[in-house]
Parts: structure tokens; sequence; C-alpha cells
């Protein structure tokens, strides 16, 4: 019924090939040393299709406003993570009738991706009079592992997900057992395959530059780069334990503990490069500092918002960047889960925004230097 | 719209499911034990993408094996040929234009359209064509679990091969075990398909293709490495499930045979994707030829090769998708074939059989013939993939 002969010439050759493999990797990781030298340390955690979509955008926002009378317009580009997309409707942004404003959010929250967005929009056509980057002071923290494979164990993750009956979910963290040896044998390997990716969005814009083409030719240019589509229409608040799910992970990632804030952090270095880069051609850069529930706003440690004040005023002095603190702005009714607006929340944000950006962009000179010596 | 979610050779599920066929089915000596064994690892990989709704699929294939024995034993055959036929028509439109299922917003219907894209149903309703006309033609109708190897086979959801009825039914129970040179020569097959996939598709797609939107003269140069970077991708995916196949040992069909060396159109589909070629041939183009020589009663061969180019050609662009732009995609392959076909005739009427070999010698003339196939097959491509609907000329036309 069963002959293991049947099998023995196929379970050798794939045992040699696993052994090879096994083998060429083992020797690898002394020579890398665990982490490969020529990976930087400043690598953001934005994918590339979400770069592209992001190009896409800033493609079709230049393309539109080159086709405009782009001497009668502004553009103002909105740079932040997913409390973006739940906090500001562009379209609906009110700061004077010659202001259009372009959203872009990175699925992170982490002060690099934002910075690497904000290199791309300074690639477009149509360089931005100012760049808004609407932060918390935890994008500024230093994230253990946040490179790291994200495919790991975690029971608390599976009991959420069966408690929730998500069960694809489930399937998914219970694989990832399996990937726990490759975790610890290569902890590099999602960060390298991640810059991979990422040399090679870049290495496209180069082969297209070369070509005499835009640096964002290559990208499809957004049908409706102005709109952002609310991602739950209509929710009021998050399913229950979703907070606790969300706690879980801030804890595991070390947000809420003043260590995790360091002096001069690779997130407020990228950030200081970014807004002199900006400066150069003569956009201008303020810091929103983002609406967040009460809750979370109790629990980040004081040193968050420290280190960022000191760390902007010891980078450009009197010529810092504006930091408008919005964080209490908003009810935490407003909130689907402390974090993210709702719908309604949204709206409200947007408005609050828009005024303190109008009279900010009306006095701008002036209030620069003011601001940052709050 | 994605919704894309195959059992993927990317995916750690599609290298589990190979090595379990390996040992498990790999060693069997019974014929039937292995055809159950291969079945319940065809199940098992659906059920790891499909969950609980693997009972829908597993009622389908039931039904299908019970319609095909009353179809072997002549009972409501019309009936059952016709109502399967208008059931798989349905299934692939729906699979082929999910949008509108899904805007209807019934229960479910999200994870039906699912579902079929899991299973890849464009292949699954050729090969339903396949094996209904094969045991209408008389051949012996398949057991349950011949039924589901045939149907649903893992390792060739993603991307086929569509392997003919006839091919599945003949190979051995228990298939001779594979030397270790054969062994070799399957993981040589798998990897050289990996390569291909992730080291030079994937290269050229994230350099290069830009979904036509650099535009000016890069679209000259886009169409060409669009049509390479299909080839490369699609035929990586063959050579995965041909080299899975010969491990598991499964029959599983070559697919690609260097298409762009083809010198012309009939050539061309020889060589590119060859088990859909050979699955229009039996089943639409030889009937539509053949009875259309019954209507003319053996006249007018070339005008009737003609028409059962044209035929076959365009319900194999709807088949890809359902639109003007693959209609207009087999409508040109189907020109370039009628073209071939009545140059050859031409060529055969002025020059003669001598003077075709000599035709057919001429380094030259390959060499011109290979470039303008190529150019024919990319600009097909091209008609069939180009984002028109970016062309302001395009969005502005009234209507």
């Amino acid at each position: 019924m069963y002959d293991p002969k049947r099998i023995s010439s196929r379970v050798l050759v794939l045992l040699s090939l696993a052994g090879v493999l096994g083998l060429v990797g083992v020797g690898i990781r002394p020579i890398v040393g665990g982490r490969p030298s020529w990976l930087p340390e400043t690598e953001s955690t934005v994918d590339v299709p979400l770069y592209r979509k992001a190009a896409g955008r800033v493609l079709a926002a230049s393309r539109e406003l080159r086709r405009s009378a782009r001497g009668a317009e502004r553009l103002g580009v909105l740079i932040g993570g997913s409390s973006l997309i739940h906090g500001v409707d562009p379209t609906q942004m009110d700061t004077g009738a010659e202001w259009r404003w372009l959203s872009l959010a990175p699925s992170g929250a982490y002060l690099i991706d934002d910075c690497a967005l904000a290199q791309l929009t300074l690639e477009g056509s149509a360089q931005p009079d100012v760049l808004v980057f609407l932060i918390t002071p935890s994008h500024l923290a230093v994230l253990p592992g946040i490179h790291d494979d994200t495919s790991t164990f975690d029971t608390d993750e599976l009991a959420f997900h069966v408690r929730r009956r998500e069960w694809f979910k489930a399937q998914t963290d219970v694989a990832n057992l399996m990937l726990i040896p490759w975790n610890v044998l290569y902890p590099n390997r999602t960060r390298i395959s991640r810059y991979l990716r990422q040399m090679s969005f870049e290495a496209q814009q180069d082969v297209f530059h070369a070509m005499a083409f835009s640096r964002l030719a290559p990208y499809e240019p957004d049908p409706t780069p102005w709109a952002v589509d609310f991602p739950y229409p209509g929710a009021v608040r998050m399913p229950d334990g979703w907070m606790e799910f969300v706690y879980h992970g801030l804890e595991k990632s070390k947000l809420f503990e003043p260590s995790s804030y360091p002096a001069n952090g690779q997130g407020i270095r990228s950030l200081a490069d970014t807004v002199r880069r900006a400066r150069g051609v003569g956009t201008e850069v303020i810091l929103v500092l983002m609406a967040e529930g009460s809750e979370v706003r109790s629990r980040m440690p004081r040193e968050a918002e420290t280190r960022l004040r000191e760390a902007v005023h010891r980078e450009f002095g009197d010529s810092s960047p504006m930091i408008v603190d919005l964080r209490g702005s908003v009810v935490d009714d407003m909130f689907l889960d402390q974090l993210h607006l709702s719908d309604k929340g949204r709206n409200i944000f947007t408005r609050i925004l828009s005024d303190r950006l109008r009279q900010v962009l009306f006095s701008r000179a002036g209030s620069i230097s003011d601001h940052a010596a709050q | 719209m994605m919704l894309v979610t195959s059992l993927d050779f990317y995916g750690l599920e599609f290298w589990l499911m190979v090595g379990l066929a390996i040992l498990v089915v790999g060693g069997l000596t019974s014929a039937t034990a292995r055809s159950v064994a291969l079945a319940a690892v065809n199940l098992g990989a659906l059920t790891l993408l499909v969950h609980w709704r693997i009972v829908v699929i597993f009622a389908g294939l039931v039904a299908v094996w019970l319609a095909l024995k009353l179809i072997a034993h002549r009972v409501a055959r019309s009936q059952i040929l016709i109502a399967g036929g208008l059931a798989t028509l349905g299934l692939f439109v729906l699979h082929k234009a999910p949008d509108r299922l899904i805007a209807l917003n019934l229960p479910g219907s999200r994870g039906f359209v699912v579902t079929l894209t899991i299973v890849g149903f464009s292949y699954v309703a050729l090969r339903l064509v396949e094996v209904a006309r094969a045991v209408a033609d008389g051949r012996q109708p398949p057991s349950l679990t011949a039924t589901i190897n045939y149907l649903v086979p893992f390792h060739m959801l993603s991307a086929g091969p569509i392997q003919s009825y006839d091919d599945f039914a003949s190979q051995p129970g228990v298939p001779r075990p594979p030397s270790k040179a054969e062994s070799l020569e399957a993981v040589e097959l798998i990897a050289s398909g990996l390569f291909k996939k992730y080291v030079i598709a994937n290269t050229l797609q994230a350099l290069f293709i830009t979904d036509y939107s650099a535009g000016g003269w890069y679209t000259v140069l886009e169409i060409q490495i669009s049509y390479v970077w299909l080839y490369l991708d699609f035929s990586a995916y063959s050579d995965v499930a041909l080299g899975a196949g010969r491990l598991m040992g499964v029959a599983t069909p070559v697919n690609f045979r260097y298409p762009y060396l083809a010198r012309n159109s009939i050539d061309y589909w020889e060589r590119w994707h060859i088990t859909l070629s050979q699955f229009i041939r039996r089943n639409v183009f030889m009937p539509v030829q053949v009875a259309l020589m019954r209507e003319t009663r053996g006249n007018y061969a070339l005008q009737n090769a003609s028409v059962a180019f044209l035929i076959s050609f365009l319900l194999c662009g709807l088949w890809h998708s359902i639109g003007p732009r693959y209609l207009l995609w087999g409508a040109l392959h189907a020109l370039g074939l009628i073209v071939c076909n009545l140059y050859r005739a031409m060529l055969l009427k002025k020059i003669g059989r001598k003077g075709i070999n000599l035709y057919l010698k001429n380094r030259w003339i390959h060499v011109a013939s290979v470039i303008l196939t190529f150019e024919f097959t990319a600009l097909a491509l091209a008609a069939a993939t180009y984002p028109f609907d970016r062309l302001p000329w395009w969005t502005d036309y009234p209507g």
C-alpha cells in the first residue's frame, strides 16, 4: 500500500537542496553579522505600493496645478499617519480660495515615514508652498523592532482574533509559529526585503530621470488626488476589545516609556534634513500635533513632547518650524478609538485645523519664531 | 477591485501541500488509495484558502460527478448538458464581472466571488467543458476523486495549465517513481520558474513597467517590455506547476515553448499558452470548421477556416476578460491567424511546396518574420491593456 522507496529519490533531492540552501544561509549570517552594513539606519517603514500611490497623487496634483494658472494657486501638503486619513478632509480645508490641499498618509506612525513621503512631494513639478506634518510626539519614538519581521507568534493576538472570530487572521497567527526559527536566524529579512523594494522604487525614478522624464513619470496619476475617503463612514466607535488590542500594541512598542524618546533620535534627524531640503526649494514646514483622546494623552510620557520641542529648537534655533498643538482640540466622543477620529470628528478637526492654518499662513513669517519659542 | 487570493507559490501553504503530496501520495502503490489521497490534498489546499466554503465547493464537485454519471448513462443527457453549460457560463460571467454581483449587496456575494477567484474558475470552466465533452463522446465518467483531481488540482489553480481530460485519464493510476535525475530536473524547473518570476520579471516590473503612465516615446518601449514581462511572469507559474506536478507524480502539461521564436501567428499559438490553444482547437476551432465544411459540402476550406479562427479567438478573448478590450485582442489574433493561413495558401499556389521549403529556410525572412510576429503580438497585448480611458480625447468623447 505504501512504499517509502517510491519517494526516496524526491526526498533525497529536496533534502540536498534544503541542505545547500541552509548551509548558504548559515554561511551568510556570520559574513553579514546579522545586520548587513549596507542597510541604512533611517529606512522608512512605508512599503512601495503606498509610495507609488502617494507618488501618483503628487504627480496628478502637480499636473493639475500646472494646467491651471499656478501663479494664483498655492499648494499645501498634509503628511501624517493613519490619524491624518481619519482626521482631515483636505477638500474641506478652508484656508482661502487660492489654497489647494493634498493629503498623503503612510500606514505608519513614524516620523521617518512622514519625512520619506515629504521628500516625494519635493520631486513633483509643482513645489508645495507649505508642508504640514500632522504628527503626535510619539512619532519620534525609537520603536524597537519596527523593521523586524512582523510575523511573530503572539498568543495575545491569537486570542484577540479568536475572540473576534477572525479565523483567517487566527490561522495566520498560528502559521507564524513556523516562522520563529527564521526570525531568530534572519532577524533582518523583512527589513532587507523592504529595503530592496524601496531601492528598486528609487532606481525606477533614477532610470526615468536618466531618460529625461520626470522622476514621478512612472507612476499612475491618481484620478482624484485631492480627495481622501473616510475609512469607516458612519462608525461612531470601534468594537469592544479594540482599544485593549491597540494599547497592547502601543505597550509592546514601548511608546509609553520615556526611554523611547532619545534626545537625538533618527526621527528628529530625518525631520531636520527634510525641513532643510524643503526650505532649500522655498517650501515652509509646519508641525501640527494631531488630536488625540485624553487617555492616550495622559499615558504619553512628558519627555515625548519635550524632546520634540528641544530638538526642533536645537536644530533650527530662531528659525524653527512652527509647532501648532491641537492634541486636546477634540473631545473624546469624536474618536473611534482615542487615536482615530470618527467622520463627525473629522469634520470638526478639519475646521479647527483650517482656522489655525489660516491664521498661521496669513502671518507666517512673524509667527514662526513666536510659536517655536513656546 | 482586487480580490486575488490564490494558492500562489509565494505562500508557505503551497509548498507544504507539495511536500505533503510527495510524502503521502508519492509513496502509495494502490491507484485508488493514490487518487483518494490526492483528492484529499487538493481539497485540503483549497480549505486553507476558502475555509468553510469548501463545503460548497465539495457539493459542487459532487454535483458535477453525478451529472457526468447521468450523462454517461444517457439519463436526461441533453437537459443536463444544457443546464450544466448554462450554470458554468453563469458562474464564469460572475467570476469575470464580479462587480455587478457585489453591487447587488446580496448576503455572501463577496465571499462567493472570492471563492470563484480562489478556485481559478476560468480554468475550472474549461476543464468542465473538456470532461463533459469527453463523457458525452462516450469516454468513461471519472470517479468522484478523479473528478476532484481533474477539476481542482491545487498546483494548477493559479494559472493553469489546462490539462485535457484525455491526457488526465490516460495517466497511469500509479506512475513510475521519478529517478534522481528526473527529480533534479523537476527542482530545476521550479527554481528557474521562481528565478524568472521573482528576479527577472519582478525587476523588469519594478524598473520599467509604468502601466503606460510615463507616456511619450517610452510607450513604444513599454509595449515590448510588458510583453516580455508577461511571458516571464506567466511561464514562471507554468514552470513551477510543471516541476511540482512532476515531483508529486501528477501529469502536468507543458504550456510554453519559446514563444518569442515564433515566426508567425500559427507558430505562436503552438508555443504560447499551448494548453489553451489546444483546448480551443479541440473544442471550438475543429467543431466549427467541421460543421462549416459539412455545410459547404467540402468547399471554401480557406474561408471556413477563417470563420473558425474568428469565432475561436473572439471566444478566447472573452475568456480572458469580458469586455471590448479582449474582444479586440481576440479579433487581432484571429486576423493574424487568418492572414497567415491565407498567405501560406497563396505561397503554396505561387511557388509550390519546394519554393515554400526554400522560403522557410531563408535566414533573413526568418528573422524578419520573428520580429514581425513579436511586434504584432506585443501590439495586440497593448490593445488589451493600454489605459485608453486616460487619454483626454477618450474621456472627453461624448457618451
